[in-house]
């Protein structure tokens, strides 16, 4: 009866002690509006190996119809690195319906590109994860 | 009679305005039309974010430079505030409403022993991306004026 007593006492303060800290995560992430930069649509980038391309004017028609794609914001097709790179808008278009679409166009297999890292990004990892979770709380984006 | 009293002052106040004697045509300074700023010449924040994502690309594109970007590229999370942080310095140096919070240019490239041609790599991408959108060579070259002055604190750090 004891120990039914404890746990019970112990629920309801971990219960109340949750629930301020989720207030509070909610308050620290809503309390500044969002500025004019991160109200912006996020985007996404994927890029792509051409190095099975043969010749330049497939290039030039790859850059075409990337560019014609809704939701793709910028394009760049480098002949010299045998790659392409496209920013867009996730909730439009997919990095797979992307490849697709060079692929298709190319009329040859094309794969994502893979880049070998370099002194990275000095983005540390404590402060990106506590980036993410004010941008899932926020409410005012 | 206090008719004839209020004509004459109404009378006399129209004869007085009317033979009032006139000003010579005062002398009008034009008031200069002040130069629109680098921010709106540029076209706001939609064409910056629009150079930004192009100039991301090439970069992307860029095997001197790539290499350096991969961990934002893969990342969706770190793209983004790379990108932000990107758009923010040029809205912010070009005098539009933004305010860069990321770190500072040495803080961000200490230790990363970034080239004279990386750096140089960088700057080819940013003018392509700028020619891509026919922005014009005098507000292209402010904005490389603006950018320009970080080098130091990026190449060799």
């Amino acid at each position: 009866m004891k120990k039914t007593n404890r746990l019970k006492k112990w629920g309801k303060g971990l219960l109340i002690f949750s629930a301020v800290t989720f207030s509070g995560l909610l308050v620290w992430a809503n309390w500044n509006e969002p500025t004019i930069t991160e109200k912006l649509a996020r985007i996404e980038m994927s890029s792509f190996d051409l190095s099975n391309v043969a010749d330049h004017e497939s290039y030039d028609k790859i850059g075409i119809a990337l560019k014609k794609e809704e939701g793709v914001t910028a394009c760049a097709v480098n002949p010299d690195s045998q790659m392409a790179s496209v920013t867009f808008y996730p909730d439009k278009i997919s990095k797979d319906e992307l490849l697709k679409n060079i692929m298709q166009t190319a009329g040859t297999s094309v794969s994502f590109k893979q880049f070998e890292m370099k002194a990275g990004c000095p983005v540390r990892a404590t402060s990106e994860f506590f980036g993410k979770l004010k941008q899932s709380l926020c409410f005012r984006n | 009679m206090r008719k004839i009293t209020v004509a004459t002052v109404l009378l006399l106040s129209v004869l007085a305005t009317s033979c009032k004697k006139e000003d010579k045509d005062p002398v009008v300074t034009p008031t200069p039309t002040p130069t629109p700023s680098l921010y709106t010449r540029l076209g706001g924040i939609s064409a910056i974010s629009a150079v930004t994502d192009q100039f991301l690309a090439n970069v992307a594109n860029d095997n001197v430079i790539n290499a350096r970007f991969a961990d934002a590229v893969a990342d969706p999370y770190r793209l983004q505030l790379l990108r932000n942080n990107l758009i923010d310095q040029i809205c912010a140096g070009s005098g539009g409403p933004c305010q860069y919070k990321g770190k500072t240019m040495l803080e961000a490239h200490t230790g990363m022993n970034i080239t004279d041609a990386e750096f140089g790599a960088l700057v080819g991408d940013l003018v392509a991306s700028l020619d891509q959108f026919n922005v014009p060579t005098k507000e292209k070259d402010e904005l490389i004026g603006i950018l320009a002055p970080m080098k130091p604190d990026i190449v060799g750090q």
